[in-house]
């Protein structure tokens, strides 16, 4: 059996690659996708950790967790699709109308 | 696995549930195109009836929702909460219908999107584990991501809600990553939980994860309440959003993550606190040199607002500090004035933008006292307020909290949130300078129309309340002190 800290080491370095990703990358769908990585990251730990405590909570925030996912990806696509439209380009370096 | 039905008690949950439907309902009959004028008043009447269902609820003591694993619970603390909410949303959708007609936004969605974000707020501040508060946290988030996007054609408030979207679903990430180091502590997301592993012996590994666990979930609620460092994207959403949603999103939303903060560090993170103690402080200062050394120099009105807006959260951290029931009290006391406040500043903007005119610049404002005496009334009380000038509620407010610091042995935290706080007076009394003594540079183009009725009703509600609490503030300071009488 795999000891539970290989599996919170691989989530930690799954939410690292996920921050670093949208802290580096200017591409809107891309920070999108590292924002779900950071999510991941965060569901593996819970079902490690759930699966170590013999818990089913754990799992069961997974599927939520996935669930609200879902809804805030449907709304960011959306956004970035208006912003495409509007100013065609999904680049957020681009995107600095409010400056003072 | 065995697994059993929990008992659950709907009762605990009632406001919520009366909200969501309040929401649904709202967005059903904004479907029909003849129903569009009444539905703002449809809203209204649905929030007015769940905060007299809120009110009938308040001093029942704690209700579980379920006492095997609890999630939300019913107490005066969420209570309270909850109606100043529903009071900041009923404002909203007074000084949104004008402003709403004027955009071409005036869709059922927009105001049961608002009822959403109330729902989601409401369940953030009845948490008791860390999961509600995450789900309340999305519903309230993904709300305002759409709200503050709501004039698809305008780039500014397209390029708003990205900024917004991206850093709050950053954020999401840093409290969910949190939860789940928390998680592992203790066995549990549920609050008690967590605040029993904190008191008992831990052993190093636990205190990691502890530890990295809080770190993670002030680093997401601090992106919430615009703490410093994670502040740099508040002015920009609150440029580019619609104004009353601006009003909505400095209020409601900022006080949402402060409700959840006090049960947070006050019930739960007790037994770190020599560790967050210090962060926080530093912080919270730097909170408030930022917010309003910036603000200084803003020409921009939202962008002032949004500034002083960062200043009020770095005040309404000092108190956590002393961790006493005072402190809370007074956090709640000032988050209640804090939204009558900001609401009516934000809602000035948007009851002039409402009739064509630009409101942009301080110069947009020049005048304002001889065209419109009473808007600039209210305005005038709003900024005193803000500024923390007597006899306003903003005066008692500041008082309270400064008051609390002092006891609880911060003496310097005080004096220096102080000292910026006479630095805030520029900034806001020059707004009411350039309204009554400069001239009108010329009569702004397109301002014929006349102030909207329900806007005004709004504003002198709010100014009105200010002045009340300013004089007779006990009132409120123990419905505040009863609120908090219920944490644990």
């Amino acid at each position: 059996m795999i000891p539970v800290t290989y599996y919170l080491i691989l989530s930690a370095a799954l939410f690292l690659v996920g921050a670093t990703g949208v802290l580096v990358r200017r591409n809107a769908i891309i920070v999108l996708m590292s924002i779900e990585l950071m999510l991941n990251g965060a569901n593996l730990s819970f079902v490690a950790f759930a699966r170590q405590f013999g818990m089913a909570d754990g799992h069961i925030y997974v599927f939520l967790v996935i669930t609200v996912a879902a809804a805030e990806v449907a709304i960011g696509l959306a956004l970035v699709i208006l912003l495409f439209r509007n100013r065609g380009t999904v680049n957020i370096d681009e995107v600095r109308s409010l400056r003072w | 696995m065995n697994m059993a039905l929990p008992a659950i008690n709907l009762y605990a949950v009632m406001p919520q549930i009366f909200l969501v439907s309040a929401a649904t309902v709202v967005l059903i009959i904004g479907l029909f195109e003849r129903f569009r004028k009444g539905i703002p008043y449809l809203s209204l009447l649905l929030l007015a009836v769940s905060g007299v269902f809120a009110v009938n609820q308040l001093g029942q003591g704690p209700v579980a929702f379920s006492d095997t694993s609890p999630m939300m619970v019913m107490d005066d603390f969420g209570l309270v909460a909850t109606l100043v909410f529903i009071a900041g949303a009923m404002l909203t959708v007074l000084i949104s219908v004008s402003y709403a007609e004027a955009r071409s936004i005036d869709r059922g969605e927009y105001y049961a999107l608002l009822i959403y974000a109330v729902s989601g707020m409401s369940m953030m501040a009845a948490s008791t584990d860390l999961f509600s508060f995450f789900l309340g946290l999305e519903v309230l988030s993904i709300s305002l991501y759409v709200l503050i996007g709501f004039e698809q054609r305008e780039a500014g408030s397209n390029e708003g809600a990205l900024k917004y979207f991206l850093l709050g679903a950053f954020a999401s990430g840093f409290i969910l990553y949190g939860m789940a180091l928390l998680y592992g502590a203790s066995g549990s997301t549920e609050y008690d939980v967590i605040a029993r592993t904190l008191a008992g012996e831990r052993s190093d590994a636990v205190n990691l994860l502890l530890l990295g666990g809080l770190g993670l979930l002030l680093v997401g609620i601090g992106f919430k309440i615009s703490m410093v460092p994670f502040h740099a994207w508040t002015p920009d959403v609150y440029q580019g959003a619609p104004t009353p949603v601006a009003a909505f999103l400095s209020t409601g939303s900022k006080a949402a993550a402060f409700v959840v903060l006090i049960r947070l560090l006050g019930s739960v993170f007790p037994g770190l606190q020599m560790e967050w103690v210090p962060l926080i402080s530093v912080l919270a200062i730097l909170t408030i040199a930022v917010g309003n050394v910036v603000a200084l120099v803003q020409t921009n009105l939202k962008r002032l607002l949004a500034y002083s807006s960062i200043a009020h959260a770095g005040y309404m951290l000092l108190p956590f500090m002393s961790n006493s029931q005072d402190g809370s009290a007074s956090i709640v006391f000032y988050l209640i004035v804090y939204t009558a406040m900001n609401l009516g500043a934000f809602g000035v903007l948007a009851v002039l933008a409402a009739r064509g005119a630009s409101c942009a610049t301080l110069d947009d404002l020049a005048g304002l006292g001889s065209r419109q005496p009473l808007l600039a009334a209210v305005m005038a009380v709003v900024m005193f307020s803000l500024a923390g000038i007597p006899p306003t509620a903003g005066f008692m407010a500041k008082f309270y909290l400064f008051s609390a610091v002092v006891t609880g042995g911060y003496i310097e935290l005080a004096v220096i949130g102080l000292l910026f706080s006479g630095v805030s007076l520029y900034y806001y009394l020059r707004v009411v300078l350039w309204m009554y003594m400069r001239p009108a540079t010329e009569a702004p183009a397109g301002a014929t129309g006349r102030l909207s009725f329900s806007g005004m009703t709004a504003l002198c509600l709010s100014a009105l309340a200010i002045l009340a609490v300013g004089v007779f503030p006990s009132e409120l300071l123990q419905l505040a002190e009863r609120a908090v009488m219920t944490l644990p």
